[in-house]
């Protein structure tokens, strides 16, 4: 009976969404959610993808799929004996949700005229990474419902083997999922935005980034609670990831944060997802305390894989702990001192650094624990050793970055090593996913410390036929033509640059779009391994020259590959751990 | 023991942090308030042109009572106040003249072909610059100038009542 339920559910959701897509294809204005996010000049991609472009059509598909995982769970695991906790905790998120859809954000209003045209899909939101970014997204927060569906069963049921591959099951592919959506916004930033960046620590970026870390440190929390060890701790990160993506909801949706992604505010919607939040997290801590009892755990011992893993579940909270500030601290502000407060990038990178540095030197210490175990005079010394190392280099007065990207460096090289290694003497690699994991960080950490430290960018003006030098290599504007297409406008700029003999073109392009005469810059990029030239066409001078934003990023491709490893060693890690 | 303390903790900052939230969303009505350009007076340094391309002479908008509305084809809410805005030209001595804004002139043209044209002209504003002097905000809004001096601004649709608080004394 439930499990036909479940399965009824998704149907009738499923023919909502078709309905509403159904309307956006047709180009039915009258409905005013269409008619704010589609135009009939928009190509059909995009006349699709803006069903959750904003607000209302988006939490509609995150109740879709939270549904359609609901029906999953039901098809899948009808026999276990956590089903019927799980399947109710959901339901009881879904009927909120539903309530919350319905009563504050419903698409399917409609006007009492038909409209000749809508007024456009958000000329920023017309990428194609981004129109798939946001149902990711949505995926990734509604399946940490599920694993927190699981977590509430366990505090009932008690926490056995099967429970706990579905737990890993669950838990591997949301943090996937949220990766994945992190990185694909962050493409997105890159290449459509035009600032240059991958990452902002703006509120919204920041608040995806707390339900994963949390979801970072679930995942590694649940290796080892198999044995009992740190049980209640990974149940309360299990319930945090889920309170977290509430949260987010509530910031993004009630608009009390200022920044790129506004949506539409409304105070009804803030206050609805405030006591959704509350409502959750009220219950569930209160659950998770009064049962806590049942989850006594051991504190593992010193110098243990276990260990480790505390200390790493540690660093990973107070990283969640600081971004949490960083990004709460000015609605503090606003409320008390009536003060707009914004914090900056600096903030969080000379915060979170130094624990990235730990984290790495936490995954360099694993390497060795064998023989850190077994000699424990000689692990004294040892750290006596790269202690005053530190210590001296620190002295020697390195610029700081140098000395991380140095450190880094060593760490990709030892780990690299170990690996190759153990394939070559054992003739394969247990946990080869972790390997791969902790290398992509490595890596990734590298990456970003090399952008950070080397990139440039210039200002200039310039007429078609000028040329301009900077770092190393000649900037050419080649020409500039005007080009129409469907929905848009567009001026279009090539540019060559000229390095060591090796030419390479770039086409950056401005946007005028018909409807709401919307101007948006395409960023012209030519990446290679190291570097990458990226050009942005500012505004045309009375002269006829042009200004431009030329500058040259480092190591930006090796973070998309850095990124992608990672991904993949995360799903590989799913998949194997599962025994499929 | 410790569990107690932690769940104290734990609740403790719970209940600050939804407190917190709750006071950001009152607040949040309060300073959302759109600045009013009533007071200010028209500063016009660039040439003005209508949908059509004409220039327009400075001194129909410096002179006397004008009622400027800022419309665009695109804008649902200005379709709504076009019929409320056709009436009042055509009871009452009204010049109004409109700020055709972020518009492309053939889709202007053909809105105020379909729904009827009740302005003097249109100044052609594409770029939006000569609204954003104005302190436009959005479309649609409506100011009423007297020689030159922003006496009442309304931002949003007009209609029978707001026309009754904000512009009818003048007229």
């Amino acid at each position: 009976m439930g499990s036909k339920l479940s399965y009824a559910n998704f149907s009738v959701l499923l023919i909502a969404c078709a309905y509403l897509a159904y309307q956006f294809l047709q180009d039915n204005f009258s409905f005013i959610y269409v008619f704010e996010n589609s135009s009939n000049l928009l190509p059909v991609f995009y006349k699709f993808s803006a069903f959750w472009s904003a607000h209302e059509g988006s939490f509609l598909l995150m109740i879709l799929f939270l549904s359609g995982s609901l029906a999953v769970n039901n098809l899948l695991f009808w026999e276990e004996k956590w089903i019927p906790i799980s399947n109710a905790t959901i339901a009881f998120i879904l009927f909120f949700y539903l309530l919350f859809q319905i009563f504050t954000s419903n698409p399917f209003l409609t006007f009492d005229i038909l409209p000749k045209n809508g007024t456009d899909l958000n000329p920023l939101l017309q990428d194609p990474l981004l129109a798939i970014h946001p149902p990711v997204l949505f995926a990734g927060y509604v399946f940490y419902a599920v694993t927190f569906s699981l977590v509430i069963a366990g505090l009932f049921r008690g926490f056995d083997k099967e429970l706990f591959k579905n737990l890993k099951l669950w838990a591997g592919i949301s943090w996937f999922t949220l990766t994945l959506a992190i990185l694909l916004g962050s493409i997105w930033a890159y290449y459509e935005l035009g600032w240059g960046g991958y990452w902002f620590w703006d509120p919204v970026e920041n608040i995806v980034l707390l339900p994963w870390l949390a979801g970072t440190a679930f995942t590694h929390s649940l290796i080892y609670s198999r044995n009992k060890i740190l049980l209640s701790w990974m149940v309360f990160l299990g319930i945090s990831t889920f309170l977290l993506s509430i949260l987010g909801s509530f910031i993004v949706r009630s608009g009390i944060l200022n920044s790129v992604h506004s949506f539409a505010s409304d105070p009804s919607r803030g206050i609805f997802l405030l006591s959704l939040f509350a409502l959750f997290a009220f219950a569930s801590l209160g659950l998770f305390f009064s049962k806590s009892v049942l989850l006594k755990s051991n504190w593992p011992e010193l110098i243990s894989k276990q260990y480790l893993l505390v200390l790493n579940n540690i660093v990973l909270v107070v990283i969640l702990l600081i971004v949490f500030l960083g990004t709460l601290y000015p609605i503090v502000t606003e409320v008390f001192y009536n003060q707009k407060l914004s914090i900056g990038p600096d903030y969080f990178s000379s915060l979170i650094t130094p624990l990235v540095f730990v984290l790495i030197a936490l995954f360099l210490a694993e390497q060795f624990l064998g023989y850190l175990k077994s000699n424990q005079r000689n692990t004294l010394i040892i750290s006596i050793i790269i202690a005053s190392v530190f210590l001296f280099l620190f002295i020697s007065e390195l610029n700081p970055v140098t000395l991380g990207l140095i450190f880094v460096a060593l760490a990709l090289i030892i780990l690299l090593l170990r690996a190759l290694v153990e394939f070559f003497s054992t003739k394969d690699i247990k946990v080869m996913h972790k390997i791969l994991g902790h290398l992509s960080v490595v890596l990734l950490t590298f990456s970003v410390l090399l952008n950070h430290e080397f990139s440039e960018t210039i200002d200039v003006k310039l007429k078609p036929g000028d040329e301009i030098e900077f770092s190393g290599a000649t900037l050419k504007l080649e020409s500039i033509n005007v080009e129409g297409q469907a929905n848009f406008d567009s001026v279009v700029a090539s540019f060559s640059v000229l390095e060591s003999n090796l030419k390479k073109t770039l086409v950056s392009e401005k946007r005028v779009y018909k409807i709401g005469g919307v101007i948006t810059a395409e960023t012209g990029i030519s990446s290679s391994l190291i570097k990458d030239y990226h050009v942005v066409l500012g505004d045309r001078y009375q002269d006829g020259s042009w200004s431009i934003r030329y500058s040259i990023n480092y190591g930006i491709m090796m973070i998309w590959i850095s990124s992608i490893l990672l991904l993949f060693a995360m799903l590989y890690g799913t998949i194997r751990r599962h025994g499929y | 023991m410790a569990t107690r303390i932690f769940l104290v903790l734990i609740m403790a900052i719970l209940v600050l942090m939804i407190a917190t939230f709750s006071l950001s969303l009152v607040e949040k009505e309060e300073i959302a308030l759109i600045e009013n350009q009533e007071g200010k007076s028209l500063n016009i340094v660039d040439d003005l042109y209508d949908i059509e391309g004409n220039q327009i002479p400075l001194e129909s908008l410096l002179e006397g009572k004008v009622l400027l509305n800022v419309w665009a084809s695109w804008c649902i809410t200005c379709l709504v106040e076009h019929p409320f805005l056709k009436s009042i030209t055509q009871s009452k001595d009204v010049k109004l003249i409109g700020i055709n804004y972020k518009d492309q002139s053939f889709n202007a043209e053909k809105y105020l072909l379909e729904n009827g044209d009740p302005y003097i002209f249109s100044i052609y504003d594409l770029s939006g610059e000569f609204s954003l002097k104005l302190g436009v905000t959005g479309a649609p809004e409506t100011f009423l100038l007297i020689d030159g001096v922003i006496v009442s601004h309304r931002i949003g649709e007009v209609n029978m009542e707001i026309w009754n608080e904000k512009f009818a004394q003048y007229f």
